[in-house]
């Protein structure tokens, strides 16, 4: 860990504010990058990052300082956007996928942010739990080891979740002719 | 190709996709000060309560034993003989 993020938890855990302030510039805008698989919404994402940063305070007396900063805020900030779907969830409601002015190309030449979006609304026809496994999976990469980790599910659990939200999404991509709308040739 | 596949290849493009700038700092500190008073108060709060009561309810039955023993100091031994008795 960074000399500077060690000083500033120690200055934080003694009531320094502007040691945690120094701490939220450093790390919001990765937090940012997190939490923006969770909302699309740009004055949801701030209240997400809020809330990471405000439970992390909260939670710095049990920090090991042997684990790097961002990992931890990764497991908060995955813990939240998990509770932030699960309430989301009664409400949810299925958005159509062909809103796009320019289709998303093959050859990764198409705007992510477009990519991003739609992919979003395939997985929010999932359930939180299912959600929570792919997006970790195709947007940070995750293995099934990290997503144990992160939430503390057991590895089976992860690959039960895995392998049932991969055949749903299979299931929702041909019923709603996803090659066809991305415009792929098969 | 398999429509797996292509949310798999959607996901490659999606990645690159960055989230907007933020900055949430000051509105951070301003939650945790206030978290930080409910949190702080809540407990305070309940214990002064407690305390008050139990002080009132002491100074009451001093006040009320004072009043039995200046009158008539065999009742006001009378409860805890009582108690003595039933131990």
């Amino acid at each position: 860990m960074a000399d500077g993020d060690h000083l500033d938890i120690q200055a934080s855990l003694n009531g320094d504010e502007r040691a945690f302030a120094r701490l939220i510039e450093r790390y919001e805008q990765p937090v940012a990058n997190l939490m923006w698989r969770f909302t699309r919404d740009r004055r949801q994402l701030a209240e997400l990052v809020q809330d990471v940063f405000v439970e992390a305070y909260f939670a710095l007396p049990g920090y090991r300082v042997e684990a790097p900063l961002m990992h931890w805020l990764r497991k908060i900030a995955t813990r939240v956007g998990y509770r932030f779907w699960k309430s989301r969830d009664r409400q949810r409601g299925v958005l159509p996928l062909g809103d796009y002015d320019a289709p998303v190309r093959q050859d990764c030449s198409t705007d992510p942010a477009k990519a991003a979006e739609l992919l979003d609304r395939l997985l929010a026809r999932l359930k939180p739990a299912e959600r929570l496994v792919l997006t970790l999976q195709y947007f940070e990469e995750c293995g099934v080891k990290e997503i144990a980790r992160r939430m503390g599910w057991t590895a089976a659990m992860v690959k039960m979740r895995a392998y049932r939200a991969r055949k749903k999404l299979k299931r929702i991509a041909s019923a709603e002719n996803l090659l066809e709308e991305l415009e792929w040739t098969p | 190709m398999d429509p797996l596949e292509a949310v798999e290849g959607l996901a490659r493009h999606a990645r690159g996709d960055e989230a907007p700038a933020v900055d949430v700092s000051a509105s951070v500190l301003r939650r945790i000060r206030f978290a930080g008073r409910r949190r702080g108060m809540a407990p305070l709060s309940v214990f002064s309560l407690a305390s008050a009561l139990a002080a009132g309810v002491t100074f009451a039955l001093g006040v009320y034993y004072y009043w039995l023993a200046a009158s008539n100091p065999m009742d006001a031994l009378l409860p805890a003989l009582q108690v003595v008795s039933l131990w």
